[in-house]
């Protein structure tokens, strides 16, 4: 080497490559090949007859099933309702658990006293609360948000300790030496350090309440996806079912999918792990 | 290169004296001597590196220096003042970067500038960020996130906030031991070139012979535990440095004396020679 002249080459930005693009489509296709299989075998499964009793609707039954049940009874009402619950008991939820995720990540003595706690209280099913939420709280809204709110708060919490906790101290060493005092060690990084984490919380939580909310609509509530579910059940309505219960599905998807979008954009920083 | 001002910007009040330090561990019962009455100074606008076997303690010495870490025995001093805990006065680049990731290579240089213990207006930090951009070769990744960037990129970066905050001591813990060989030699030509011009006074922890040689004014071989100096190496080759100096037959000479040195003190390390 003669020189020492520094080399400068183009940032290696990740660009849309033409590789890139057809993985993506790849995987959707792949996607859509498994539904359709799944599909297909409900097809057989129902037209075989293996079932027995009422036997199990055919999937141009339950899609026509499901016309029906948003043009006419305004199931999308349904799913907004039990959307909405779900929403303000995350908000609420992780927003009480975001201070107490920094706090015991923060104070190593504090969180060896919470933390058998936290455990104890994450570990009961959110449902199993129900009758005592209905002695406190009568069967309003406010106990159903109020057990959502439960269920997000232990489920968020957890990971965002864990998640703040393994935040690289040598980062935080870092900020130290180059001057900042206690608050800016936590305003300037341990706080963006934590973002991502804070988002895997989120969806957590948000699994956790929209399996705890269709149950809880199913036991006591006039509309929602689990009343409707439970209304089908008792007039034998047995494709309107299968739209509730697949509706369950398609929204807690697109929940995820959406948060995972706003996630991406909000952490493009991140490096990817996979 | 042309020499500026900044040349002259050490003063005095920046000697790293490290006097009679001594570091011991209780090891379950064990006693375990690290460092015992090792003493040496860093003059004023000198760039001192440390060698010495593996487990020596040259880390420790530096994080003393840095104040991450306090000495059983003695003191470190910087000027007149006692090291008791971390000052942006002396600045320390950490062999993984630790550079922030969520911060674009220009916000990470900006980063202690923006802290309240040296805190500048914008315009003289957008000038030092620009400076510092210029002066590492990372202009074109300005606006990148470190993820984008290979590890000497990254370690360029955590060069260039060291020193945009403008300490009197820079304290390097094996900066380009995680680089690869070629890349390691650019570094180490790029920071001399940088020494040229932004003159600070340096402790450079090594375990390359070489690297410690081509950078440094003098070089302090750490004995094997407990350890103590064993030698102090003056390198009397002049500045400017090219990258031809590692084949000048002064530079091979003090290669080879100085790795005898080693080789005897990780044999004794090891019970004498076979």
């Amino acid at each position: 080497m003669t020189t020492t002249t520094v080399t400068r080459s183009a940032p290696r930005r990740r660009r849309p490559a033409a590789g890139a693009v057809s993985g993506t489509s790849r995987r959707v296709a792949l996607g859509v090949l498994g539904a359709a299989i799944a599909v297909a075998i409900w097809y057989l499964v129902a037209v075989s007859g293996i079932v027995s009793g009422r036997g199990v609707p055919r999937p141009d039954e339950v899609l026509s099933a499901g016309w029906v049940l948003f043009t006419e009874q305004d199931l999308l009402f349904d799913i907004r309702v039990s959307m909405t619950r779900v929403c303000i008991g995350v908000t609420i939820g992780s927003l009480l658990a975001l201070p107490v995720g920094f706090l015991l990540a923060w104070y190593p003595t504090l969180r060896a006293m919470a933390e058998p706690l936290v455990n104890f209280f994450r570990a009961l099913p959110p449902i199993a609360l129900v009758p005592l939420v209905i002695v406190y709280f009568g069967i309003g809204e406010n106990a159903r948000i109020s057990i959502l709110v439960y269920a997000s708060f232990f489920a968020a919490v957890i990971v965002l300790f864990e998640g703040i906790s393994s935040i690289d101290p040598l980062l935080v060493r870092a900020t130290r030496v180059l001057g900042a005092n206690p608050w800016e060690v936590f305003a300037r990084t341990v706080v963006p350090a934590s973002v991502p984490h804070l988002f895997t919380a989120v969806r957590v939580a948000l699994g956790v309440s929209w399996a705890t909310v269709v149950a809880a609509e199913l036991v006591a509530a006039q509309r929602g996806l689990g009343a409707a579910i439970q209304d089908a059940a008792t007039f034998y309505r047995i494709p309107d079912m299968y739209v509730g219960i697949a509706m369950i599905g398609a929204t807690a998807l697109l929940m995820d999918l959406v948060l995972k979008l706003v996630q991406s954009r909000l952490t493009t920083w991140q490096e990817k792990t996979r | 290169m042309t020499l500026t001002a900044e040349a002259n910007h050490a003063t005095t009040s920046d000697r790293i004296v490290f006097d009679q330090i001594g570091k011991h561990y209780a090891r379950g019962g064990d006693h375990l001597q690290v460092l015992d009455q090792c003493s040496f100074t860093v003059e004023p606008g000198e760039f001192v590196s440390v060698i010495g076997p593996s487990g020596c303690g040259k880390t420790t010495l530096l994080n003393m220096a840095a104040g991450f870490t306090a000495p059983d025995d003695g003191t470190v001093r910087v000027g007149d003042a006692v090291v008791t805990r971390p000052h942006p006065s002396r600045g320390v680049v950490f062999q993984q970067y630790a550079i922030f990731p969520w911060l674009t290579v220009a916000k990470n240089i900006e980063f202690g500038l923006t802290l309240r213990a040296n805190r500048r207006p914008r315009a003289e930090r957008q000038r030092v960020v620009r400076r510092y951009l210029e002066l590492m070769g990372l202009e074109p990744f300005a606006s990148a996130y470190p993820k984008e960037l290979s590890g000497g990129m990254r370690q360029r970066v955590a060069i260039a906030r060291a020193y945009a905050t403008d300490p009197q001591v820079l304290l390097m813990d094996e900066p380009f031991a995680a680089l690869d060989a070629q890349t390691r030699e650019r570094m180490q030509e790029l920071l001399h070139e940088t020494q040229l011009t932004e003159r600070r006074t340096v402790l450079f922890i090594t375990h390359s012979v070489e690297e410690a040689i081509f950078l440094s004014h003098r070089v302090v071989v750490l004995s094997a535990r407990p350890t103590g100096v064993r030698e102090v190496v003056d390198i009397a080759i002049p500045a400017p440095r090219p990258a031809e100096t590692r084949l000048s037959p002064r530079f091979v000479e003090l290669r080879r004396r100085m790795e005898g040195l080693l080789r005897s003190e990780s044999t004794e390390a090891e019970g004498g020679p076979r």
